[in-house]
């Protein structure tokens, strides 16, 4: 710590001097009473996800995840596709007849990444920075398509910080944790919403498997 | 000194009331801040009527920033700590000029001369841009908003739309003039102009500059929340990050989010969560692609220990600065955010301001509300800001500052009414009716400036008391 803010840190002790602290109440849960089933887990991240402006597909397995891949690839004419991730993912993504991937972000028309979770009832994508994708991943891209394992969704945004938390005590915290709640957006301009602003003008959710990571996509790094 | 709104050679500093009335001559400027905030007002009504849990939360949150803003040397002394063992480097500034010394200095040490900065009031109320501009550097705000007042020459006029007070067409001229392109005034063009404008300096940036919205004292991250994803861009991309915080936005844990993130989103506009919440902490690590080398975090005090001191403004400290108090204020609602002549306008502007500034311009921030309760009413963390306003106005008429005297000698004479009601029952009455018949110059001479803008409507024939009395009071019954 430096010596200003040691003497900093004085002031404010000395300015809080004469007063009780009140106690720090208890992290508030606003967890449902009970647990929702995965049905209702998915049906809540599609509606929120939708209403936010992206586009939700549930896969039973990774081979019509591929399928569903090679068709957004196909229709969206998205060429130069850019997908940093984990092994399982960019296994996936070689399925769907892309090769090779673009290394540059600036000049991609799309980035293909799993997400470190996704948050059900506020329709969240959670990214963490990692070995395998920069910051910008979630960016810099036109069209950002997240595949995503159903063990990686969550309820809550407090299930997630959680489970981050859970992380901390394991060791390291990531250097960037971001909770991505649908297309970058404006409205500076008489209120009028504007999508995009600087991020993707289009994300995608590929969700696969039901109560768990189907058997053919453990090959890899474990999701999350 | 800190800078404010014709400190840097601008117009001279007019006087609050004197701000309020050229404001009030425009007639767009009211019209383009009613529709902007009732948008923002009809979606935080939406949000707090879908969500069940609202009033808990606000509870909650009020507890946390009392109990935090009470024990702040021991959450500031955890987040340095922490933030300091994940690699950032933590620096204190005392005051304004300390801040904009510091942010130089790091700036020149990384040898910086592109800066791309995301939106911070705390930048603007320290006039970090200025300083960094005099100092040769390029820099850039990159928050639509910010930018449109950047290239205007203004100040921001709200705490989250920096240019509430501008329409579709100022704007697209403005940007039509600045990068030469032909005009629109369609946002969705003008929003696509800009993106793909910046998006080279987003690239090529050496220096990326934000706020925070919360400190978390557990991990010692930074919180940073938007909707345009520039921020992203300005603290993923450069290889060098500053963070520029005010030392009381301070959350013990990072579960507290969970509230934290929804009361800001929903307060401000009525959003769930803001398009991107990114939680920093330190520099990049050895196995992480990507990130800064190198995350400095600057915590400004520049009078928030003398407020904490002071029991009529500790309370003020715990503001989340999501500006519900603004859109709900029916004087900032009419007079926009550059009238209060600094960086934070509303409700919570004039708490922080008549305090701040009360050594130059006495208390006169403090007199500018009706204390009418709306903005008590929709603070996220239930900071009671009429209380606040009426305990600083008393203080003011203690000190005979200027405003206080005038307001003194008005209570005297309302206090003296209210002691003789045969007088004061007349008063209103014949008394007045026959006064304005006589004299109908009275009123222009004792309230010139009242009168410059309104008719003074002669008093109805019978008063309130009257009608009372000849109705047998509660007749319903
Ligand atoms: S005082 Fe309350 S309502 Fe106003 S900006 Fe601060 S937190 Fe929001």
């Amino acid at each position: 710590m430096t010596e200003a803010a040691a003497a900093g840190l004085k002031r404010i002790r000395e300015a809080l001097q004469s007063s009780e602290m009140p106690e720090l109440p208890p992290v508030l849960s606003l967890a449902p009473e009970e647990t929702p089933s995965p049905q209702a887990m998915v049906q809540r991240f599609r509606s929120e996800f939708e209403a936010l402006g992206g586009r939700f597909f549930w896969e039973p397995g990774s081979e019509t995840a591929t399928d569903r891949l090679s068709k957004l690839l196909r229709d969206g004419e998205l060429r130069r596709v850019a997908c940093f991730d984990v092994p399982w993912l960019t296994s996936l993504v070689r399925g769907a007849g892309v090769e090779p991937f673009e290394k540059d972000l600036s000049v991609c028309d799309v980035c293909i990444t799993t997400a470190h979770m996704l948050v059900a009832e506020q329709g969240l994508i959670v990214m963490a920075a990692s070995p395998w994708g920069p910051r910008a991943a979630s960016s810099l891209s036109p069209v950002h398509i997240v595949v995503a394992q159903f063990a990686q969704l969550v309820w809550g945004l407090g299930d997630a910080l959680a489970r981050i938390g859970e992380v901390i005590e394991d060791g390291e915290m990531p250097s960037d944790i971001v909770f991505i709640a649908g297309p970058s957006r404006t409205a500076d301009i008489e209120k009028t919403l504007v999508i995009p602003a600087h991020g993707p003008r289009e994300l995608c959710v590929v969700l696969i498997g039901e109560a768990g990571p189907p058997a053919e996509a453990g090959a890899g790094e474990e999701p999350a | 000194m800190t800078a404010r709104p014709g400190s840097d050679g601008g117009p001279r500093w007019a006087s609050f009331a004197q701000r309020c009335d050229d404001a009030l001559l425009d007639p767009f400027l009211r019209h383009k801040l009613r529709h902007a905030m009732d948008l923002a007002v009809a979606g935080r009504l939406r949000r707090v009527s879908e969500e069940p849990r609202w009033e808990d939360m606000r509870d909650h949150a009020h507890a946390i920033r009392w109990h935090v803003v009470g024990a702040l040397h021991t959450y500031l002394e955890q987040f340095i700590e922490r933030a300091e063992a994940r690699g950032a480097h933590v620096h204190w500034a005392d005051d304004a000029e300390q801040a904009r010394r510091q942010v130089l200095a790091i700036a020149r040490e990384h040898e910086c001369r592109r800066v791309l900065k995301s939106k911070s009031m705390v930048t603007e109320e320290i006039g970090l841009r200025h300083a960094l501009e005099s100092a040769g550097m390029v820099v850039k705000e990159t928050d639509l908003g910010e930018l449109i007042v950047q290239w205007a020459g203004e100040a921001p006029s709200h705490l989250t739309g920096p240019a509430a007070h501008k329409s579709r067409g100022d704007i697209g001229r403005l940007i039509a003039e600045q990068l030469g392109v032909p005009f629109t005034d369609d946002p969705r063009a003008l929003t696509g102009l800009v993106r793909d404008h910046l998006r080279g300096d987003f690239l090529t940036a050496d220096l990326g500059i934000s706020g925070a919205n919360f400190l978390i004292a557990e991990t010692g991250s930074v919180t940073i929340v938007e909707n345009e994803g520039n921020a992203r861009l300005v603290t993923g991309l450069a290889p060098v990050h500053v963070v520029v915080a005010g030392i009381e936005r301070i959350l013990p844990r990072l579960a507290d989010l969970e509230v934290f993130l929804q009361l800001l989103a929903g307060s401000n506009a009525g959003q769930k969560l803001t398009a991107y919440t990114s939680v920093i902490t330190g520099h990049r690590r050895e196995h992480e692609v990507g990130g800064p080398e190198h995350v400095h975090v600057v915590l400004v005090d520049n009078g928030r220990s003398r407020m904490l001191a002071d029991p009529i403004m500790r309370p003020a400290l715990m503001c989340i600065r999501c500006a519900a108090c603004l859109n709900v204020c029916p004087v900032y609602r009419r007079v926009g955010g550059h009238a209060y002549g600094w960086c934070y306008p509303g409700p919570i502007g004039q708490v922080l301001g008549a305090d701040m500034w009360s050594e130059q311009e006495g208390y006169d921030l403090a007199f500018g509300s009706t204390l009418c309760g709306a903005c008590a009413e929709a603070c996220p963390v239930r900071i009671d800001l009429p209380t606040v306003l009426l305990r600083l106005r008393q203080r003011a008429a203690e000190a005979e500052a200027p405003g206080g005297a005038a307001e003194r000698r008005r209570f005297r004479l309302w206090a003296f009414a209210m002691r003789h009601p045969r007088i004061y029952r007349m008063l209103p009455n014949w008394l007045l009716r026959l006064g304005m018949r006589v004299a109908p110059e009275i009123p222009r001479r004792v309230a010139p400036g009242w009168v410059a803008t309104r008719d003074l409507p002669e008093p109805a024939p019978q008063t309130f008391a009257q009608r009372w009395r000849s109705t047998g009071g509660f007749s319903h019954d």
